[in-house]
């Protein structure tokens, strides 16, 4: 059917307040710090077939994989035999999910007893079990990493609360409060979503809901092809690094080629590094995400809406099975984002010639996933948080300082409700990493530097992070970032952590995060002198930085 | 005497007063942005004759601290926090407002680096001191700082004040001993609430406004004092307060003209009888929405100003993009999209003849034939409507229609993003707009009011007299208010429960020395006890208003009941038997007014003498697609229980009243239009 003009901006809308809402409404009740503060969730709606209608603004890493693990649910299950208050739930990185602590619901949307769509939520879960309280850096499969949940098809009524599923997973993680409340926060948000979307098919009626939701992908394709013809036919390559995969200190390559063609794309990562101990390898649906969420920057720079239409002109993405960005079972994937990050970099770096003025320098590009657990005696406290670090630079814009990388978009959360709510720590320094930045005619953005003092004996500290040993790099004369480093000071002395590590802390420790700042972009010398001097008198730029801009400190104002 | 109100809005400074004879008076002059003070002065004076010694009280209501933020035209303000903490403004939460763009902007701080301080002490999340302030060094970096920076304001904001003060309390009295002439403000006092970015925000906030507004109120005042009168002072949590307790206070007065609003549909609803209701005022250049539930405003703990965190209480209300000036344009990808981006009053709408070439809102409602061309603003200006139909024909082209469709989906999605506003407020807070009556005002509102309430199946629109000065009346009937907030973070145990009543009649104790000083009498007070409560482990709070006879007797399971239903309505069902705690205590103090204005606007609409019969022009609109006669009115003409079904236009000199077909107008209590839906055309709209 045809839409007027005024219709399909209405349900177009529509559509996406509703996945929002959904978002909304599982970040404010849910119950772990990591999903109300750090908002590391993401909701999207899905039509009958899988195809993402519209998303939420969370995390791209998430949201650009629903539609694949929606296809192995598919090839599992007949959907069409589905009933009311039935769901899917799965948190299998080898069935279509990222890492186990994603954990993603889909609940069938009901029309007169007829299945029209799917509302669908992931929440990133405070703890799913396995070795450490937190991320465990040395599992060696992904069993050590903690419960799977195989790609499930259940009863919400039947098998949540003294029902089998939720009793199974209360028995085996070690915050049983917070996970169940964030998974019972799912559902809700996702019958919020279901409920909404129904209340738009009453107003609108279903045939007109729908042709606007295809018409909304159409348009988006359109847009994106637009795009991709504005950047010239050929095939471009280019690589960039994994640090290490936490034992020993060889880098992990990310090799990509990028193939303009008229109005679509394809993307090769063949010559990429093999599979690797470790938790750094990425599953493939975490891979092809990354790749996408890497494009809808590039192409769509936040102006596509980002939904199955702007996957459309993309026409393949190969990832050898057997490399690290598509490992094959039993490997373990935790610090997967490292890995996607070097995919967003790879690609930018690969269109950096032919469209400079979409692409970013690499930032700190990295998940800094901070975690700590302690068993105290009244029960486990399990932190977790996201810590930012710069942005890259770009054309246009200085990088920003402090957010996440990517492929999130987790909140910091606020050091009084952290004292509050973990008694073993207390926050000494939260600020902008000064002299971080790399120089350029915009420069990138500052990481941070966030001091723990340790308060109690037997924390341990879970993390993993990247940019330890290969730096943020700039682009078109831009200068590099600083590297990331985690150090301990213990009395007098300081020992430094590598970037993947499980270190068990003493009280009286202190904790020094610095995260990498980004690479700069353009030639230092021709950023305006008046900004140079004002970032320097406001201790940005440390005075040895500053070398790099004293041309353009010499030369006048432009 | 005279009780006179004055709304200050970015182009029109408005007035309404009630004399001592009964009548009830009108009056417009252009505000002063560049002196604020001056417009209000002058349409006191211009409106009084010079009089101003006949005013009691003057209530006002100003945009003035809002556009200082928004124009980033306040002080020069420093900031003095906990060591370790200095970038604090800088880091703000960490969050990209778009995921998938290339430059990502976060909102720039009111203070920048070089005018923030450290200083060496520390309290922990009990509220012990970790380490003691070190009142030298504090000494040495507040000098350093005003030598170095000269600031005008200085903010302190340490970790941890919400839950003990003293710290700050013996900086604020370093700093008054050392420099006497610069306001203090402190977190503790402005909010003493958890989450430091937002209540350092807040504080910075109430620091950067602090001289200009006081200088403002200064000002007012001093002409007010020669003539014996009091000022009074709009807040954004909907209350008004004499001017003295807001000087240093700037943050409470933001957003208050779209609350005084609110608050003038509320005291007009309790007077109609409805006790739930939706506001909706549309300007032109966007749309406030509010929910009223039982007779009360929601309140929101925090709001937000230019990307910056605001933890003032405020009343709820959603603002949409969508007013008369909005412009219609098509984006890359070929859809027709209406706003964010206004004409505003200059140049405005195409059809203002003013130069502007964009097709807005208005222009779509002249194609339609719903606004006269010289019926406008009650015939003082006339419109152009070839301009309008030129304006709608650069946009039908393109999208392969003609220029009256196009005015009709405009339209249509202007009131689409006005009813998605509607939503957030009420459905998305667990609340059916069906049963809720649609308040509508501004010069907009009465126009689309119609169509927001067909989207939404409400049956009742309630469009008051004056609906273009509404603000300025809310001022009138405003009641005396404060809302207090304290944190707790106590778990909800028996213990926690005895505390409750004791924590509350504390703060009503502080409240009442407050009110004492304004000259009001303790027992003249009423309270309201708010508990801002959570699962343990959820990171946002919900609010459960507390009644003190059934906390008496019912204890803990009271109050535990009553935030699970709270929370069921908002979030559905949760887990039973977890935890809950008492994160804020919230105390609303008030004392109530008496105001005679709304009768008085009623009886001088049914006053006039030259009232014979109702003026009725015909003509017709397009609607839905077909033209359709249609009645113009005009609103003075038409005497209490009048009635008309659409299609009408009631016209008046500050808005417009469209009665689509299927509704019915009435013209009821108060001198209010009264819409109701019948549902017969129902079937040849859809």
């Amino acid at each position: 059917m045809s839409l007027d003009s005024a219709t399909f901006n209405i349900v177009s809308h529509g559509l996406h307040a509703v996945a929002q809402e959904m978002g909304e409404m599982l970040v404010r009740s849910a119950h772990s710090t990591i999903i109300r503060e750090a908002r590391d969730c993401s909701t999207s709606f899905l039509d009958r077939q899988g195809r993402i209608i519209a998303q939420a603004q969370f995390c791209p890493i998430h949201m650009n994989s629903f539609g694949m693990v929606f296809q192995e649910f598919a090839r599992r299950y007949d959907l069409s035999t589905l009933r009311p208050g039935e769901a899917l739930i799965t948190n299998d990185p080898y069935s279509g999910a990222q890492h186990l602590n994603d954990i993603l619901i889909f609940s069938p949307v009901f029309r007169d007893e007829r299945l029209v769509a799917f509302s669908a939520s992931l929440g990133h879960h405070i703890d799913v079990g396995g070795g450490a309280a937190g991320p465990n850096a040395g599992a060696g499969d992904v069993y050590a990493e903690g419960l799977r949940i195989p790609p499930l098809r259940f009863d919400t009524r039947r098998d949540m609360g003294q029902g089998m599923l939720e009793q199974f997973v209360r028995f085996n993680v070690r915050a049983p409060g917070q996970v169940l409340g964030d998974l019972h926060a799912q559902l809700a948000a996702n019958r919020t979503g279901a409920q909404r979307f129904l209340e738009m098919l009453e107003r609108f009626g279903e045939d007109t809901v729908m042709a606007a939701a295809s018409e909304l992908q159409d348009y988006a394709e359109r847009l994106t092809r637009e795009a991709i013809r504005s950047i010239p036919d050929g095939r471009y390559e280019a690589e960039d690094f994994v640090d290490d995969n936490g034992f020993g200190s060889e880098p992990l390559k990310v090799r990509v080629a990028v193939t303009i063609d008229g109005d679509e794309v394809a993307v090769d990562l063949a010559g990429s590094a093999e599979q690797t101990k470790g938790i750094i390898n990425s599953p493939l649906a975490s891979t092809v995400a990354a790749v996408y969420g890497a494009l809808a920057v590039v192409l769509g720079g936040g102006e596509i809406p980002v939904n199955d239409g702007l996957y459309r002109p993309i026409r393949a993405v190969e990832v050898p099975h057997g490399s690290f960005l598509n490992p094959s079972k039993p490997l373990a994937v935790r610090a997967r984002n490292s890995a996607c990050h070097r995919v967003y970099n790879a690609i930018m770096r690969a269109l950096a010639p032919v469209a400079p003025e979409r692409v970013l320098t690499s930032g700190h590009d990295t998940t800094n996933a901070i975690g700590m657990g302690h068993l105290g005696a009244d029960r486990y406290r399990v932190y977790m948080e996201v810590v930012g670090g710069g942005w890259g630079a770009s054309h246009g814009a200085d990088g920003a300082d402090v957010v996440d990388g990517y492929v999130g978009n987790c909140s910091n959360v606020p050091v009084e409700s952290l004292e509050q709510d973990y008694p073993f720590m207390l926050i000494e320094e939260y600020g902008l990493r000064r002299g971080s930045a790399g120089a350029g005619r915009r420069r990138g953005g500052l990481g941070v530097r966030r001091v723990y003092r340790i308060l109690d004996d037997g924390v341990v500290f879970n993390c993993y992070s990247d940019r330890f040993r290969i730096a943020p790099w700039g682009l078109f004369g831009g200068q590099e970032g600083a590297p990331s480093r985690f150090l301990v000071e213990r009395g007098g002395e300081t020992i430094e952590l590598p970037s993947k590590t499980n270190f068990l802390l003493q009280r009286g420790d202190r904790l020094v995060i610095e995260t990498a700042g980004g690479g700069g972009f353009g030639d230092p010398a021709e950023r305006p002198r008046e900004t140079v001097a004002r970032e320097l008198e406001q201790g940005l730029l440390t005075s040895e930085q500053a070398g790099a801009y004293a041309v353009a400190a010499e030369s006048p104002a432009r | 005497m005279v009780e006179m109100a004055i709304e200050v809005g970015g182009t029109f400074t408005d007035l309404i007063w009630t004399d001592g004879e009964g009548g009830v008076r009108t009056h417009k002059v252009p505000s002063t942005p560049d002196d604020p003070a001056r417009g209000v002065i002058a349409g006191l004076e211009e409106a009084l004759g010079g009089r101003v010694e006949a005013v009691a009280s003057l209530f006002h209501g100003s945009t003035v601290a809002t556009n200082a933020v928004i124009e980033r035209r306040g002080c020069r303000a420093a900031l003095l926090t906990t060591r370790g903490f200095r970038d604090l403004l800088a880091i703000q939460r960490q969050l990209r407002p778009n995921v998938y763009a290339i430059a990502c902007l976060k909102p720039e701080p009111l203070i920048p680096l070089e005018r923030i301080a450290e200083v060496p002490e520390r309290i922990g999340a009990d509220g012990r001191i970790v380490e003691p302030l070190d009142e030298a060094a504090a000494a040495e970096a507040i000098d350093r700082l005003v030598e170095t920076q000269q600031p005008q304001a200085i903010a302190v904001c340490l970790l941890h004040a919400y839950r003990n003060p003293e710290h700050e309390q013996r900086l604020a009295t370093l700093i008054r001993a050392r420099h006497p002439a610069l306001p203090v403000i402190l977190s503790s006092a402005v909010l003493p609430t958890f989450r430091e970015y937002e209540r350092a925000s807040t504080t910075a906030m109430a620091a950067y406004l602090a001289p200009l507004v006081g200088r403002y109120l200064g000002q007012i005042e001093s002409r007010l004092e020669s003539a014996g009168s009091r000022l009074f002072v709009m807040q954004s949590s909907g209350g008004i307060l004499p001017a003295a307790g807001l000087s240093e206070r700037g943050v409470e007065m933001l957003n208050s003209g779209p609350a005084a609003g609110v608050i003038a549909a509320t005291r007009t609803a309790a007077r109609l009888g409805d006790a739930d209701l939706l506001t909706l005022d549309i300007g032109g250049t966007s749309a406030d929405v509010c929910l009223v539930v039982g007779g009360e405003p929601k309140v929101r703990a925090e709001s937000e100003i230019d990307g910056l965190p605001v933890g003032m209480p405020t009343v709820d209300i959603s603002n949409v993009g969508a007013g008369g000036g909005s412009i219609a344009w098509i984006d890359r990808g070929g859809m027709l999209q209406v706003g964010p981006q206004s004409a505003g009053a200059q140049p405005g709408p195409a059809c203002y003849g003013r130069g502007g070439e964009a097709p807005t809102v208005t222009d779509a409602l002249v194609a339609l034939g719903w606004i006269r061309p010289d019926q406008f603003l009650g015939g003082r200006m006339t419109l152009d409507s070839e301009a309008a139909g030129r304006a709608l024909a650069s946009l039908a082209e393109p999208l392969g229609s003609g220029p009256e469709e196009t005015a009709e989906a405009i339209v249509a999605i202007a009131t689409a993003n006005v009813s998605r506003g509607v939503r957030l407020v009420s459905v998305q807070r667990g609340h059916d707009p069906k049963r809720h009556a649609l308040y509508a005002y501004g010069g907009m509102g009465p126009m689309i009011a119609a169509l927001v309430a067909d989207d939404l199946k409400i049956g009742r629109i309630v469009v008051p007299p004056n609906p273009g000065l509404f603000s300025a009346t809310g001022l009138l009937v405003s009641e005396l208010k404060r809302v207090y907030r304290e944190t707790a973070f106590a778990a909800l145990d028996e213990a926690a429960v005895a505390g409750v009543e004791a924590t509350f009649e504390r703060m009503q104790n502080a409240a009442a020395a407050e009110f004492a000083d304004y000259g009001i009498a303790a027992d003249s007070l009423q309270f309201q006890w708010i508990l801002e409560m959570r699962y343990v482990g959820q990171g946002f709070e919900l609010q459960v208003e507390i009644d003190p006879a059934r906390l008496d007797a019912g204890g803990r399971g009271y109050l535990e009941q009553a935030f699970r239903a709270v929370h069921e309505a908002v979030y559905g069902e949760a887990p039973a038997g977890e935890a809950l705690e008492i994160v804020t205590f919230r105390l609303v103090a008030g004392k109530p007014r008496e105001s005679s204005v709304l009768d008085r606007f009623a009886a001088a609409a049914d006053a006039g003498p030259e009232i014979v019969r109702p003026e009725i022009v015909r003509g017709v609109v397009r609607y839905r697609g077909a033209p359709r006669d249609c009645a113009f009115l005009r609103r003075a003409s038409l005497p209490e229980g009048f009635e008309i079904a659409g299609c009408a236009v009631i016209e008046e000199p500050t808005s417009t009243t469209f009665v689509p077909p299927g509704w019915t107008a009435r013209i009821g209590g108060l001198g209010a239009i009264e819409l109701s839906a019948d549902g017969s055309d129902d079937g040849s709209q859809a």
